[in-house]
């Protein structure tokens, strides 16, 4: 997907408008309006070894479940740009947005991701205001579906294909609500809710002897 | 306001469909191709809703149902019986629910 507006209008794919990352073969969605901090959430997960998909807007599948994102770099505001510890230096102004800064995934030591990917988890984000440490607790499918509905540019073109399209994805995935203000903090909650890959022990261990 | 007889039948209309996520219902209304996710207490009051059923005969269903007072049941189906019918997912015609302009149900 290259172009939001000819998507919309063209797309067989369910838009959603959502941030998204992967780890180990498994995209995050962070569904919701502009403000709510996708791009700096998106940003802080790629700090966090995560892969890029975008910070923007998804292609859902219908068919596959599996999403693709907005082809396009990571928008900033000079406050997330700090917040993140991201070298301004390292982002150019953006031509879409006169108060943004825009960076590139590899700008920031992350791949990008642009083969299609399975959703894990949708993570339904939400700015605390007044906790230090973010919250993260599990949310039921339908409000899940609520949120994928309301997030989608494009459902009014596919009708009744992009509501059990929204379905499918809502019973698949893991959905969580996250409260918090830090993003990096934030990002490793996120981090936990994926599994851990196993590290290889670094001494082999020796058989006990027989008594 | 709207006014919600008891012995009003409701019905769904026929272009709903339907799915159970979890717990919850949604809905898809094919003529304004509008979906609803319902809360708990609306996904139980359609669930009873089957073209038989009473207004009446659902609130004594989920009067037996929930821990609450009587009152606030009733209260909870005319309120989610007013929100599926302005979403059009309730056939016309097939019950005796009027306008009133005055207080009260």
């Amino acid at each position: 997907m290259h172009s939001l507006a000819s998507a919309i209008e063209e797309s067989a794919d369910l838009l959603l408008h959502a941030g998204a990352v992967e780890r180990a073969g498994q995209a995050v969605l962070f569904p919701g309006e502009s403000g709510v901090g996708k791009s700096t959430l998106t940003a802080a997960c790629l700090i966090r070894g995560f892969g890029y998909i975008t910070d923007e807007a998804v292609a859902l599948d219908p068919d596959t479940g599996r999403v693709t994102g907005l082809a396009r770099p990571l928008m900033l505001t000079p406050w997330s740009t700090e917040a993140l510890g991201l070298d301004p230096a390292l982002g150019g102004w953006s031509d879409e947005s006169a108060d943004k800064l825009a960076f590139t995934a590899q700008s920031i030591g992350a791949r990008a991701v642009t083969e299609p990917v399975a959703v894990g988890h949708v993570v339904l984000v939400r700015r605390s205001g007044a906790r230090s440490n973010p919250v993260i607790e599990p949310v039921a499918a339908g409000e899940v579906l609520a949120a994928v509905l309301a997030a989608s540019f494009n459902h009014y073109r596919l009708g009744e294909r992009a509501w059990e399209a929204a379905a499918r994805l809502s019973t698949q995935v893991q959905g969580w609500r996250l409260d918090a203000d830090e993003p990096v903090a934030a990002a490793d909650a996120i981090l936990r809710l994926l599994p851990q890959r196993l590290e290889a022990p670094t001494t082999a261990v020796e058989a006990s002897p027989a008594l | 306001m709207l006014l919600v007889m008891a012995d009003s039948v409701p019905m769904a209309d026929p272009s709903v469909r339907e799915m159970e996520i979890d717990g919850d219902i949604t809905l898809f209304h094919a003529a304004t191709q509008t979906a609803l996710v319902l809360n708990g207490t609306a996904s139980d009051v359609w669930r009873l809703i089957d073209g038989e059923r009473t207004l009446e005969e659902i609130v004594a269903a989920l009067d037996q149902a929930y821990d609450a007072d009587p009152e606030t049941v009733r209260a909870g189906v005319d309120s989610a019986l007013t929100q599926l019918r302005e979403h059009g997912l309730l056939a016309s015609g097939n019950s005796s629910i009027s306008t009133n302009t005055s207080s009260g149900r």
